[in-house]
């Protein structure tokens, strides 16, 4: 189980100074400002949830994540790892979880695959059985015989981290961080991923705790969700009520045939008029995109119609401005 | 006559680079200077223990310090990143960046250098020679030919030694590990070059091996000129030897640059 | 302290990766070797003409600077690569996977990044180090073999010092921690000819700000049995151990930039 308890970082950055005087001042003294990156969250996580953190890039994620794995230390507040201090018991915690980061890998770059893996065996100590068992399994789902004797350098991203995600859990660790896990990869490579993590999940009760920008990851692998946004947690709970509550929004682009000064619309609003193209916006409740483009077909032309989504930014920037 | 304005101009534009990243650098950048200072006060100590108040081979005390002086001037503006930055850039894959940049590679490679050059000899050598001037004295050139021959003589060194560390850099290319021969280059630089002894003081075998090969252009050639060891009369003779080399090295670069890039183009990312 | 086994299989998957290049692995030594050869032949062509500076002979100057090297080639395999490039490892983001692993991250980083291919320099280093040593009458007894063997660990000592504060000033975010500790190693080299040819104040500097002198010249006093006029008796005694208590505080220097990484940096 983790506990996060009132939990905030503040960063010290070097304030650069612009141009060439300001370069020369940097010679002889540094002004420092100071950024929270994490302000007083406060949350729980049981053994084998799923959770999803999801945010703006700078929001604080990747940050609490680190506090979370013990490689940064808070500011203030308190974050407990299946009860200790992650950050204070370095080594005693790594033996019980593993990280993920998306962009880098821990596994060694110039060799063969399996001796990344022959490397973990001896790191975690882990015992023959439990280390063939694992990686008997591994090697089936995630088919990691077809790059086995492979120099890391040689494999493509979804080997990679197949390979990667696979190393994290040979030693059968309580609690598993992801941080953009998927991030470069293609969709059939991304979906593997998220099977095995789901079965790994269901069959071990491992604690996944994953960000990603994909809001597919999030709504395809997390029951929960914890929104964060400016170092706060803005919303928590789970991904249907956010959709349901949230999501609502859909935007449409219409390509018209003239330029029409006004649009006359059954429901929704213009939020950008570029003179042919208007972007409307507009609420699932009040209606289907199906309808409103019949209804403005009937007193427009129209030339072209995309609809998009709505995005994580919407939903947040919902969610500040109060929506029910 | 607008294709030289803006090659100035960018040209600049590198140079103020080098001089604002030089200044970030602030503690590491006193130090060095320090450092190369101290350096050079080694090398002063050490002629002036060796030979007293005597001489050898008819070079005197103060030649020897005017000697290693003018070679650590020298130092500074020779080195040039290019070869490390060749194989980085590849290690990284940022290579295909400075492809599709306005200026072409090579040009940016030179500039880049040339930028790096002009900022260490206004940040480094200057200070230098300033500092040895009041803390150790130095001997005036032979004569005003001979200083505006060593100038040239030292810019051409300075292109020769850019060169050399290109033609490694491709190298690299095809071996992916341009260290290697750095560390050879670099090492038959130290005996070659006179960088640390000149070369009438060298035993004749090895003296005869450094009169052929063009590393003496870097540190002996220039060096010599100023303190009139090359005479006015072989002055057009050393001006020569340095723009063949020149024209030798630049086409060397020039061949290897055309096949490389093909190579590239076929190997892709 | 981290699992041994998992030291080694370190060492040993960084000796594999180093071995992959095969051919390189064996070019790459020899051409150490020819390297730190030249440095070699360039100081005798000087000190030939010379038989030696001042009081100092020629193998005399040469043990000055094999214990340089030795301790240079000793230090390097395991710090070169891992603190001394430290900054790389920030940018890569190595460093966060290090404090996620059941090992200590000093030991990980080291094990790692350990360099297999100082050997021959090692070897070249010693040789000429016992050579000079003999040409220059020293006295084989246990009290002098053993001070030697001091004198080493805190030649290695200072090499570590030199390259764990660069580390130090990298985890603090200040640029050109690495070149700090080049500079250090640079000026190092001064000491490799008797500082009793600078003046006072420098060797006072190489003493007392820098004490690079102590790593080499006053031991060598003592070897060697020189009559030299010292800034100060006891230093050829105290100088190993002053060595050593650098290479301590630089390690501790090491985890304090390490933890300040940890609650401020990043």
């Amino acid at each position: 189980m983790i506990e996060v308890t009132n939990l905030s970082k503040t960063f010290r950055v070097l304030e650069g100074k612009k141009g060439f005087v300001g370069a020369v001042k940097n010679l002889f003294s540094r002004d420092y400002r100071y950024v929270e990156a994490v302000k007083d969250i406060s949350f729980t996580v049981q053994q084998g949830e799923m959770l999803g953190l999801i945010g703006p890039n700078g929001a604080g994620k990747s940050t609490t994540i680190k506090i979370l794995a013990g490689i940064l230390v808070p500011t203030s507040g308190k974050a407990l790892v299946n009860g200790i201090e992650p950050y204070k018991y370095r080594q005693q915690n790594a033996m019980k979880v593993s990280v993920v980061f998306g962009q880098r890998t821990k596994l060694w770059w110039d060799l063969p695959c399996y001796e990344s893996f022959e490397l973990h065996r001896v790191m975690y100590r882990i015992p023959e059985k439990v280390y063939k068992q694992n990686l008997d399994e591994f090697m089936e789902f995630l088919e990691l015989g077809e790059f086995w004797n492979r120099p890391v350098r040689q494999l493509s991203l979804g080997q990679r981290m197949r390979a990667e995600i696979a190393v994290s859990l040979l030693h059968n660790p309580e609690v598993i961080y992801l941080d953009e896990p998927t991030i470069g990869m293609d969709a059939v490579a991304k979906e593997r991923i998220r099977q095995f993590l789901l079965n790994t999940n269901k069959a071990r009760n491992i604690t996944l705790i994953i960000t990603s920008h994909d809001m597919a990851d999030i709504e395809k692998l997390c029951s929960r969700v914890i929104i964060i946004d400016h170092g706060q947690i803005v919303y928590e709970g789970d991904f249907d009520e956010i959709r349901h509550r949230y999501g609502r929004e859909r935007t449409m682009v219409v390509e018209f045939g003239e330029e029409y000064p006004v649009i006359e619309l059954p429901y929704g609003t213009v939020i950008k008029d570029e003179g042919l193209k208007k972007s409307i916006r507009f609420l699932r409740e009040q209606g289907t995109a199906i309808d409103l483009i019949t209804a403005l077909g009937k007193h427009y032309v129209i030339k072209d119609v995309s609809i998009q989504e709505a995005e994580i930014e919407s939903i947040i920037r919902e969610i500040y401005e109060g929506g029910t | 006559m607008s294709g030289i304005v803006e090659t100035l101009r960018t040209y600049t534009a590198f140079t103020l680079c080098f001089l604002k990243a030089k200044f970030i650098y602030r503690a590491s950048f006193w130090i060095s200077l320090s450092i190369n200072f101290l350096f050079l006060l080694m090398q002063v100590y050490l002629w002036k223990a060796l030979l007293g108040t005597g001489s050898l081979a008819d070079t005197t005390v103060n030649e020897m310090i005017t000697y290693v002086v003018m070679a650590s001037v020298i130092r500074n503006i020779l080195l040039s990143r290019a070869a490390l930055t060749i194989e980085d850039r590849l290690l990284s894959g940022d290579i295909v960046f400075d492809f599709i940049r306005p200026l072409s590679f090579r040009v940016q490679l030179l500039l880049n250098d040339l930028g790096q050059a002009l900022s260490s000899f206004l940040l480094q050598s200057v200070p230098l020679m300033a500092a040895a001037l009041v803390f150790v004295g130095i001997n005036p050139p032979e004569s005003l030919i001979h200083l505006i021959a060593f100038i040239f003589l030292a810019i051409g060194g300075m292109i020769i030694s850019f060169y050399t560390s290109y033609i490694i850099g491709l190298v690299a290319f095809y071996t992916m590990k341009a260290e290697y021969l750095e560390w050879l280059i670099g090492t038959i630089n130290t005996f070659l070059s006179g960088r640390y002894l000149p070369l009438w003081l060298y035993p004749s075998w090895l003296r005869v091996i450094a009169e052929i090969a063009p590393f003496k252009l870097m540190y002996y050639t220039p060096i010599a000129v100023y303190m009139g060891r090359i005479p006015l009369s072989e002055l057009p003779a050393a001006l020569l030897t340095m723009f063949v080399w020149l024209f030798l090295l630049i086409g060397i670069e020039f061949l290897l640059w055309k096949k490389t890039t093909n190579k590239l183009v076929v190997q892709g990312g | 302290m981290g699992n041994l086994s998992t030291v080694f299989k370190l060492a040993y998957l960084n000796l594999r990766t180093q071995m992959e290049y095969r051919v390189s692995f064996f070019i790459w030594l020899g051409i150490k070797l020819l390297s730190y050869g030249s440095e070699y032949l360039i100081v005798w062509m000087i000190l030939d003409r010379f038989k030696g500076i001042g009081t100092w002979s020629i193998p005399e100057v040469i043990v000055l600077w094999a214990i340089l090297q030795l301790s240079y080639t000793l230090a390097g395999p395991f710090l070169f690569h891992s603190a001394g490039r430290l900054e790389q490892h920030i940018v890569k983001g190595s460093l966060d996977y290090f404090l996620v692993q059941p090992i200590h991250p000093l030991v990980n980083l080291i094990a790692r990044n350990f360099s297999w291919t100082y050997s021959s320099q090692q070897v070249m280093s010693a040789v000429v180090l016992v050579i000079a040593l003999n040409a220059s009458g020293f006295d084989w007894s246990l009290a002098r073999v053993s001070f030697l063997v001091l004198t080493i660990l805190g030649g290695i000592s200072f090499y570590a010092f030199t390259f764990l504060i660069g580390a130090s000033l990298n985890f603090r975010m200040i640029s050109g921690g690495r070149e700090f500790g080049i500079n250090i190693r640079w000026l190092m080299e001064m000491t490799q000819y008797p500082i009793s040819i600078y003046p006072k104040q420098i060797q006072a500097f190489l003493t007392f700000v820098v004490p690079a002198a102590m790593l080499n010249y006053y031991p060598a006093v003592y070897l060697l049995d020189k009559s030299a006029e010292l800034l100060h008796p006891s230093l050829p005694l105290i100088s190993p151990l002053v060595e050593i208590v650098l290479g301590i505080i630089g390690v501790r220097l090491f985890w304090k930039g390490l933890d300040w990484y940890q609650s401020g940096g990043g």
